[in-house]
């Protein structure tokens, strides 16, 4: 009886403070990151954005937004974007979009179909529509808070979160392959069209904290819009403007993607 | 007995009187900043670092805690607390940002399975495969490790397809060429380590990772697209021509999140540099497909065709074999021709996104 009592004294002593430090590792654990540094809720947001496409095919686009939100919960907010989209750098401030490889390509296609005797029919090529002014309105979902250390002393709290919304774009496109009038051997003007259409919009983005009011945001960005081309298209017909657009058919072929990393930064008031 | 009894009893309010007042501190007496000074204190007292000159130290006017926070009933008057193995309030002490690791890496082996990777920047080319890693982990922060990936899917994109119909026009021939598998062996740090919540219950443990290596891949190049099924190409199945091993090199950053001691989901992204010289296909250079595109031509077989050793051993085999559905590889003869009739350099960067499971032991 008396060994038993001890032993049981023994273990009890043992086990209280490894039960003791267990519940309060796996306490410090909960508590210190469902207790936010930094809260949202009801918090007001503005702030500026600048994407620019890390791949880009005919067309190229820098970004330029601005975004005020509303933070419903910690989690939640609300927002509305706007901006306009230049061309590449190099070519500011006009608003010609296309890359290289479309200049080069509509460059070689005129000077082929113009020199000939008989150019025949071409189609557009698809995916030529270049974002400019865009706007739209979205919900901002976070549901990650977390933080890292940044050079081993430097705590840094982040959110992750997912961007959806919808808008509308204006919208701009000039053929590569469709003249309107040549000079020489090459194309001084090429067929262009306008619109406004509605645009889709998802991201997802990390948000780092600098200070309470104070955020910086980087965020991988689509932008979805419908594309439409013109197919056979008379080409001399289009080239002596008898119609501009050579009499072609419009083709919608789905949508165009512009993915852009997006770089931010935000106010909270 | 009753005795046992009385002691049980003792034993477990013992155990939640210990645990008491830590619940009292983190869930009712503490502000944010305290929380933060709470969490960051990863050394446990034996692995303390002494105070040295110019260390960042805690200034007692930065914690004033003492007077909001209750002192834990066990610690003696003039002796410093201890939180999580670390001693806040102790101005000599640097009180490092985030607690030690749950789950550490020394010395472990990991074993990560990417069922699915997709290119990310495919303009000319599209790549979809599966890839594996195996990490031996030297140190908490760096390790040794040995990948290999195959591409399952190795096709030319359709934008490239788009500009050969409507404009006639492709990329040159190394700037398409396709990575069928590669093997390298690198390094790899894990430079960030933190932690998140996912809403307010679930707290998930994650590295941030880095990864870099050099090796060797295949290459091939797509010689018929895929095509009408009705056409003379047969099924319409799409052709391809051997171009050799190639230096390959790969960069690639991502997080790895930690489920449990054992396992953990990485998602990443790796660009694979490859250097592509174009100027052979199946080993037969210009000079070959010339003579075997003559002789196709002329009507006779290519058993009489005069090639090179590379070309014999694997270029006049593959041309000379019919497939199933009666395609004819003689006529990949003249699409290679055309390939290397202007001989291309290029080096590709295929990026691409890996997401995959690893298992630690």
């Amino acid at each position: 009886m008396t060994r038993a009592t001890l032993l049981l004294a023994a273990l009890c002593l043992a086990a209280a403070p490894a039960a003791a430090a267990e519940n309060q590792e796996e306490l410090i654990e909960k508590v210190v990151v469902r207790n936010r540094l930094y809260t949202l809720k009801g918090r007001l947001e503005l702030g500026l954005n600048v994407g620019f496409m890390p791949m880009s095919r005919l067309t190229d686009h820098v970004n330029f937004n601005g975004h005020f939100a509303y933070n419903l919960s910690d989690t939640l907010a609300l927002e509305v974007r706007g901006g306009y989209a230049l061309g590449p750098a190099s070519r500011w401030p006009t608003l010609s979009h296309h890359t290289n490889l479309a200049g080069q390509i509509a460059e070689e296609l005129a000077a082929e179909k113009i020199g000939a005797s008989s150019p025949g029919t071409v189609s557009d090529l698809s995916d030529l529509w270049e974002m400019h002014g865009n706007a739209a309105v979205g919900v901002r979902w976070a549901p990650i808070y977390g933080k890292i250390s940044l050079m081993a002393e430097l705590p840094l709290h982040f959110q992750a979160y997912l961007w959806l919304g919808g808008g509308a774009v204006q919208l701009h496109r000039e053929s590569v392959m469709i003249c309107n009038q040549k000079s020489g051997s090459s194309c001084a003007e090429f067929y262009t069209q306008d619109k406004f259409d509605g645009m889709a919009s998802v991201a997802l983005g990390t948000r780092f904290f600098l200070t309470p009011s104070h955020s910086i945001a980087i965020e991988l960005r689509d932008y979805s819009y419908r594309d439409e081309w013109l197919a056979d298209v008379d080409y001399a017909k289009a080239l002596n403007r008898s119609p501009p657009d050579g009499g072609g058919t419009a083709v919608r072929s789905g949508l165009t993607n512009l993915v852009m990393i997006d770089i931010g930064y935000s106010f909270l008031f | 007995m009753r005795l046992l009894l009385f002691l049980a009893l003792l034993c477990a309010s013992a155990a939640q009187a210990l645990s008491a007042p830590r619940l009292l501190d983190l869930v009712l007496g503490q502000t944010d900043d305290e929380e933060e000074e709470e969490e960051e204190a990863p050394l446990k007292p034996k692995d303390q670092p002494p105070p040295k000159p110019g260390d960042k130290v805690a200034k007692p006017e930065e914690k004033p805690a003492p007077a909001a926070v209750p002192a834990a009933p066990q610690a003696p008057a003039g002796q410093q607390r201890l939180v999580s193995g670390a001693p806040l309030f102790n101005p000599n002490v640097a009180v490092h940002i985030v607690e030690k690791k749950i789950f550490s890496d020394n010395g472990k082996r990991e074993v990560a399975l990417y069922p699915l990777t997709i290119q990310a920047n495919g303009k000319a080319t599209q790549h979809i495969g599966t890839a594996a890693t195996a990490v031996w982990h030297l140190h908490e922060n760096f390790g040794f490790q040995v990948s290999g990936h195959y591409h399952w899917v190795t096709t030319e994109s359709a934008f490239n397809q788009e500009l050969i119909e409507k404009a006639r026009r492709e990329f040159q021939a190394a700037t398409s060429l396709l990575l069928v598998w590669g093997v390298q062996g690198g390094v790899e740090v894990t430079p960030l380590y933190g932690k998140f919540a996912w809403y307010e219950d679930s707290l998930a443990h994650f590295s941030v990772v880095v990864n870099g290596g050099a090796g060797i891949g295949a290459t091939r190049h797509q010689l018929k697209p895929a095509g009408d099924p009705t056409s003379e190409g047969g099924t319409g199945a799409a052709t391809f021509g051997e171009t050799g091993n190639k230096f390959l090199g790969s960069l690639g950053a991502g997080v790895r999140l930690q489920f449990g001691e054992r396992f953990a989901f990485r998602a990443e992204i790796r660009d694979l540099v490859y250097t592509a010289k174009f100027d052979a296909v199946n080993g037969c250079d210009f000079g070959d497909l010339d003579a075997m595109d003559k002789a196709i031509r002329n009507g006779s077989s290519l058993d009489g065709v005069n090639v090179s050793p590379s070309c014999v051993a694997l270029g006049k085999k593959v041309f000379a074999k019919v497939r199933d559905d009666g395609y004819k590889h003689t006529m990949d003869i003249p699409l290679a021709k055309n390939l290397v009739s202007t001989p291309s350099s290029d080096v590709l960067n295929n990026l691409g996104f890996y997401a995959g499971v690893s298992l630690l032991f």
